[in-house]
C-alpha cells in the first residue's frame, strides 16, 4: 500500500533556502502561512516576488509596511523568558 | 527508542522522548502550508486520542510517501515525490552477498550503492541553551495545535555545545543559530497563530525533486 502523503513532513530546510523552480504554468497554488517581520526585509521580499502566486499583483511599499509593523511587534515580545510558563 | 530509525538516527548527542509544551517551541521554518495542515487535520479528527497524537508525532510504521524515479541519462536517475522529505541519504558500501535475486552484470568486487528515500519523520526537537528548538514536524505541531493539542510526543536530542549543535542540526538553525538560541525572542510556534505576525500566502504545489548524477573513470597508474 502506499501511504498518504500528508503522513509526511516537508521540512526541515527552509523552501526558500533551496534551488526551486518558481515559474509554472498556472498551475494551483495552497495558500501557506509566512512569518513576517523575522527574516530580513530583503529577503522577505524576495520570497514573495519568487515564491507567490499571485507575486504580479505584490505591492512592495504595502508589503514593506506589514513587515514594519510585524518587526515592531516582534520587540515588545522581547521580554520572553525560556524558562518561564507560557 | 529501539526503533532502527531512532537508534541510527538519534545516536549522536543523548537522546530521550518526552511531551513538550507546544507554545514553547522555538521554530526556524519560517512558512507552513496550510494544505498539507488541512490534511493532516482531517485525518486527525477533530478530538484526536493520545494514541492518535502519538502516532501522528511518532509513528512507528515508517509508511512510504508516493514517490517516482526514472533514468534521465546513462549516468544520471531522478527521484521525485510530492513530500520534500525525499532526500539524498548518502552512500553504502555493499557487498555481493548484499545483492539478492538481482542479475550480476558481471563478476561483483563490490557495489557502491546510492541512497534516496526519507528521513525518520519523528517529530523531533533539538535543547540548547535552555531553549528547545523544533527540528522536524513543523506542520504536525502547528495541526495539534490548531485542534487544540498543547503538549506532544517528542525525540529530543540534548545538545551542550555549538560543536555537537553543529553536527546535528540542519536548516537555518544550523546557518543562523544564533537567531534561535541568543535572539531575546526567537521565532516561535505560536508565532504561527499571530495576525500580527503571519501573512497568507498562495503559493504553487511543487514536488520534490532529487537528481543522482555519477561519474567512473578508467585509468593506468604506475605499478611502484
Amino acid at each position: 500500500m502506499i501511504a498518504d502523503v500528508t503522513m509526511f513532513e516537508t521540512e526541515p530546510e527552509e523552501q526558500t533556502e533551496r534551488k526551486t523552480i518558481p515559474v509554472t504554468n498556472g498551475d494551483e497554488a495552497d495558500d501557506n502561512v509566512y512569518l513576517m517581520g523575522r527574516p530580513p526585509l530583503g529577503k522577505f521580499l524576495r520570497f514573495m516576488a519568487h515564491e507567490a502566486a499571485n507575486r504580479e499583483s505584490i505591492d512592495q511599499g504595502a508589503l514593506t509596511d506589514e513587515w514594519r509593523a510585524a518587526h515592531n511587534h516582534i520587540r515588545t515580545l522581547r521580554t520572553w523568558n525560556p524558562l518561564a510558563p507560557s | 527508542m529501539k526503533d532502527p530509525l531512532i537508534v541510527n538516527g538519534f545516536n549522536t548527542v543523548p537522546t530521550n522522548i518526552g511531551m513538550v509544551e507546544l507554545d514553547r517551541m522555538v521554530v526556524y521554518q519560517k512558512h507552513i502550508d496550510l494544505a498539507h495542515v488541512r490534511k493532516l487535520k482531517e485525518k486527525l479528527g477533530p478530538a484526536p486520542t493520545d494514541e492518535e497524537i502519538f502516532r501522528t508525532c511518532l509513528s512507528v510504521d515508517h509508511p512510504m510517501p508516493p514517490v517516482k524515479w526514472s533514468r534521465a541519462h546513462r549516468d544520471t536517475y531522478v527521484f521525485m515525490s510530492p513530500s520534500n522529505d525525499l532526500r539524498f541519504l548518502g552512500t553504502m558500501r555493499l557487498k555481493p552477498n548484499h545483492i539478492k535475486d538481482y542479475p550480476p552484470p558481471g563478476t561483483l568486487v563490490g557495489v557502491i550503492g546510492i541512497a534516496v528515500g526519507f528521513g525518520s519523520n519523528f517529530l523531533n526537537a533539538i535543547y540548547a541553551e535552555n531553549r528547545l528548538v523544533l527540528h522536524n514536524g513543523s506542520h504536525r505541531a502547528y495541526a495539534l495545535r490548531d485542534l487544540g493539542v498543547t503538549h506532544v510526543p517528542c525525540i529530543i536530542q540534548y545538545v551542550s555545545s555549538r560543536e555537537e549543535l553543529d553536527v546535528v542540526a540542519s536548516g537555518d538553525l544550523a546557518d543562523h543559530p544564533d537567531l534561535y538560541l541568543r535572539n531575546p525572542r526567537p521565532s516561535m510556534l505560536k508565532d504561527y497563530f499571530d495576525p500580527k505576525l503571519r501573512k497568507i500566502i498562495p503559493i504553487h504545489r511543487r514536488v520534490r525533486q532529487v537528481t543522482v548524477k555519477f561519474a567512473t573513470d578508467d585509468a593506468y597508474v604506475p605499478a611502484v
